[in-house]
Formats: structure tokens, sequence, C-alpha cells
């Protein structure tokens, strides 16, 4: 059974289907990779496993749980184990970065200052964001900020991080900083990861599988080797596209 | 039909705020970020205030002075002005100043906060958007908007004394005098009330339109306009209301 399934999830925004039917599973340990042509409901596919959005049809499952279906208590057993990467990082403007990657630790699991300081030292640890730890959200650059978010979305120990569009409005270094972090934090701790991006060049990089959506439908679903070998004409005018915007 | 949800969404927020207002001294990190908000609400705002009622005494003074005169009545003056500060013109110039300074800022941070995803990031966290950033916004403001009214008062008042000591000839003592025999325990409180709903209002309205803020930079804008004008309608049909079951 895959931890994360979508099974024929279907979505509607004023008339307009972003998801048509869209199933596919994630399995425990990977780092899944969801490419696409914009507004094809890649942030949206994303939104449901943590029930920010619930499906009109179909069913959302987080490790054989309805999402959508389940109880509070249940929600809040699933959002614990998930960590969510924002495309801005949104972090909260009036607290530090340090305050910010506490806040789950101190908000919601009330645990004593000095395992809290701990825990988020090791979360900036791994995100190689130690040097910010005092400094505002405003002071640090974009970058900085999305590593920032990062740690928030691993401190409570979640053994699942959905990552939206991790690389966008970076420069190519910093993007390859980040690309390199999601593999090493799926390699050292472990963490499944679902990753919604533009960057194909980095998901063909850092996935074990990537899934390509078009017009909220699974295309391909398939090992980076496969999908760049693949015969799928969608495939292939999105890996030309790719190619003529590089 | 968006009218009815627009209120229906705003009253759940004011019913789990009220329920959520304890939490506000859980934690040694929530006890701090509600003294921000008392601080924000009642010393932030305080020049604007000191100005808005420091005139409104003055233009009261001259205009029932003006009145007062024609019958050789002006030694009423200090209870003409008090009166109608303390039942209706200080909760209401409080109302309307911590509409346009206090509940337009919560309704453009939230609603900033909103686009910018840093609310669903809460929700994810399991961390409750009503406790964390609707409670001590609008708890600040219930507990604040009174004590501004009163410094309201106080403030018009010393204005419409100053208009009557330079301009209509009532001696300040003499003003002072009339004021305080006039004034009655049940007008302080009703005023005070008042100033304490429109603070709720206020408060409730700001949140909801900032967390129900759509469509990005146009979106924050919108939800910032409506959270004044609203403020504002409600600040004028519930003083009317509260006015009418308290003087019938």
């Amino acid at each position: 059974m895959s931890l994360i399934s979508f099974e024929n999830v279907v979505k509607e925004f004023d008339g307009r289907k972003v998801l048509d039917g869209l199933t596919f599973g994630v399995e425990k340990g990977e780092v899944f990779a969801i490419v696409g042509p914009s507004g094809t409901g890649k942030s949206v596919t994303l939104k449901h496993i943590v029930r920010l959005l619930t499906p009109d049809s179909g069913h959302v499952r987080v490790d054989g749980v309805d999402v959508a279906e389940c109880s509070s208590r249940q929600l809040r057993k699933i959002r614990r184990r998930v960590g969510y990467l924002f495309q801005g990082g949104a972090l909260l403007a009036w607290k530090t970065v340090e305050e910010n990657v506490a806040l789950p630790l101190k908000e919601c699991d009330c645990l004593p200052d000095a395992q809290v300081a701990k825990r988020v030292a090791a979360a900036l640890a791994a995100v190689e964001l130690t040097d910010a730890a005092e400094k505002f959200p405003s002071e640090i650059s974009g970058g900085m900020q999305k590593r920032a978010g990062l740690a928030r979305a691993i401190v409570r120990e979640s053994d699942v991080v959905l990552y939206d569009e991790p690389t966008s409005g970076l420069d190519p270094v910093t993007s390859v900083t980040i690309n390199r972090l999601i593999k090493k934090l799926n390699q050292k701790l472990g963490i499944t990861s679902v990753v919604v991006t533009h960057d194909l060049q980095g998901a063909l990089m850092f996935a074990d599988r990537i899934l390509l959506l078009k017009d909220g439908k699974a295309v391909e679903c398939s090992t980076p080797a496969e999908f760049a070998a693949s015969d799928n004409k969608d495939v292939k005018d999105f890996l030309a596209a790719m190619k003529g915007e590089m | 039909m968006h009218f009815i949800r627009e209120v229906g969404r705003t009253t759940r927020v004011m019913i789990a705020s009220i329920i959520a207002f304890p939490t506000v001294l859980r934690s040694r990190d929530s006890r701090a970020d509600f003294a921000v908000q008392l601080y924000k609400t009642g010393i932030g705002t305080l020049p604007v205030v000191t100005v808005v009622s420091l005139f409104t005494g003055m233009i009261l003074a001259l205009q029932v002075g003006l009145e007062l005169r024609r019958f050789n009545q002006e030694i009423y003056l200090g209870a003409a002005v008090m009166i109608t500060l303390i039942r209706e013109m200080a909760p209401f110039s409080c109302g309307m100043c911590l509409a346009a300074c206090v509940g337009s800022a919560i309704a453009a941070e939230l609603g900033t906060m909103k686009v910018n995803d840093e609310i669903d990031a809460l929700e994810i966290m399991s961390i409750s958007p009503i406790r964390f950033l609707a409670v001590p916004r609008i708890l600040a403001l219930v507990v604040m908007a009174p004590l501004v009214a009163f410094f309201c008062c106080v403030i018009g008042t010393l204005g419409g004394g100053i208009v009557g000591a330079t301009q209509l000839g009532v001696n300040f003592d003499q003003y002072m005098s009339s004021a305080m025999s006039m004034a009655e325990m049940k007008d302080l409180f009703v005023g005070l009330l008042k100033a304490l709903v429109f603070g709720l209002i206020i408060g409730t309205v700001s949140v909801a339109q900032g967390m129900g803020t759509r469509l990005g930079a146009t979106g924050v804008g919108r939800a910032t306009q409506r959270s004044v004008v609203v403020s504002f309608l409600m600040i004028l049909m519930l003083g009317y209301m509260i006015t009418r079951v308290f003087y019938r």
C-alpha cells in the first residue's frame, strides 16, 4: 500500500476542472516529483494531502486514512507527520528564524524550552542556516527563507515533507543547494518527499520518480531515466519545452 | 447570499474567539503577543485619539455654548459637554479611531498573511489561527477600547473647558463642577459598555475580513476597506441600539 495515494480525484474551481480523475501513489521513503506546466493543478494536488483543500470526488489517503473523511483528531495526527514547505517559506514576519522554527514545538507540542532549543538547533544545522537564527525573515534572502521554512517543516521530525515549488524565484546556484538539501534530507532522515516543481533538471537529479501532470491528469509516472527516454508525446513536448527554456 | 455568508463567517470568528479568550494566558509567548497587541491598540493610538477627542470636545463646547449663551445658561456647558461625551461621543470617537487605526491594520496584516500562505502554514502545524492570531488582537481591542473611550472623555472634556474659558467666558472651575455634578455612574458604565462592544466588533470584523482575504494584493486592499466600512456601520447601528436599551 502506498503511503500517499490519490484515487480518481476531481477538483473544480468556478466550473473549471483543475484535477480530473487524478490517480497516483507515493511510496514510503521515496522522493516523488510532480512536474507540469503552470495551472495544471500541481499545488492543488499538494494541498489535498493535508486537507487545505478537499476533493469534489475521489479519495486522498495518507497511510490508508482518507484525509477528506477523517476526524479532526486523525487530521491532526496526519498533519503532525507532514511538513509543508510553501513557495515563499510562509514565515511569520514578526518572529526571528529561530522563533519561526520553534513555533510548532512550542505552540503545538508544548515541549520544554531546553528540548525546543536542541531540536531547533538541529533543524537549522540540517538546512545549514545556523548563522541566521537570530535574523528576521525580512533580513534574509529568498533562498534562506525557503531553507528556514524547510527547517520548520522538519523540526517536528516529520516523516513526510511536501515541497511547493522549492526553487521558484531562486538563482541556479541556490536552486542546486535546495535540490541537494531535499536529497540529503531524504537519504539522511529517510523523509518521504513530494516535490512540486518547474525545475525539471532538478527533478531528474533528486527524484526517485517523476509524475507529469497535464490538464489535471497524470500523463506519465516513472523513474527519471524512464521519464527522459519516454515515448509519450506529452512528455516529449514537456521535455522539449523545458530544454527550450534552458 | 454573499452577505449572509459573511455574517455567518464573522459570527463564527467571534464565537470561536470568545471561547478561546482564556488561552491568551496559556504560555509566556502568548502573553507576550497579547502585551504587544495591548500596546499597539492602546498606546499606539493615543496621538490620534488625543487630537480627535480634544477637537470633538472643543467643537461640542462651541456649538452647545453658543446656543446656551442665547438663554444665559452657559453655566451648564460642562454638564452638556460631559454628558454628550460620556454617553455617545467618547465611545463613538474611540470606535472610529480604533477601526481606522487598529482594525484596518489587523485586516491588512492578516490579509497579507493569508495570501502569503502563513495562515495555511499555521493550520498545517495544527496551530489554530483563531487562538494564535485572532484572540490576542480581539481581546486587546475589548480590553483597551473602554480605556481609550475614558481617555477620550477626559481629553474631550478638557477641550470643552478650554473653549468655554477662552471663548465663552465660562470659568474652568465652574465648567468642571457643572460637568461632574450632572454626569451619573450609569452614563459612565453605558459609555464604557458601548466602547467594549465596539472593540469586540472592530476586532471580529477586521480578523474575519483579513482571514477571508483572496486574490492577492487587490484582496488585501478590499479586506482592509471592508473592515473599516463594516466597523463604522456597526458602530453607528450598535451605538443607537445600546442607547435605546438604556435610555428609554
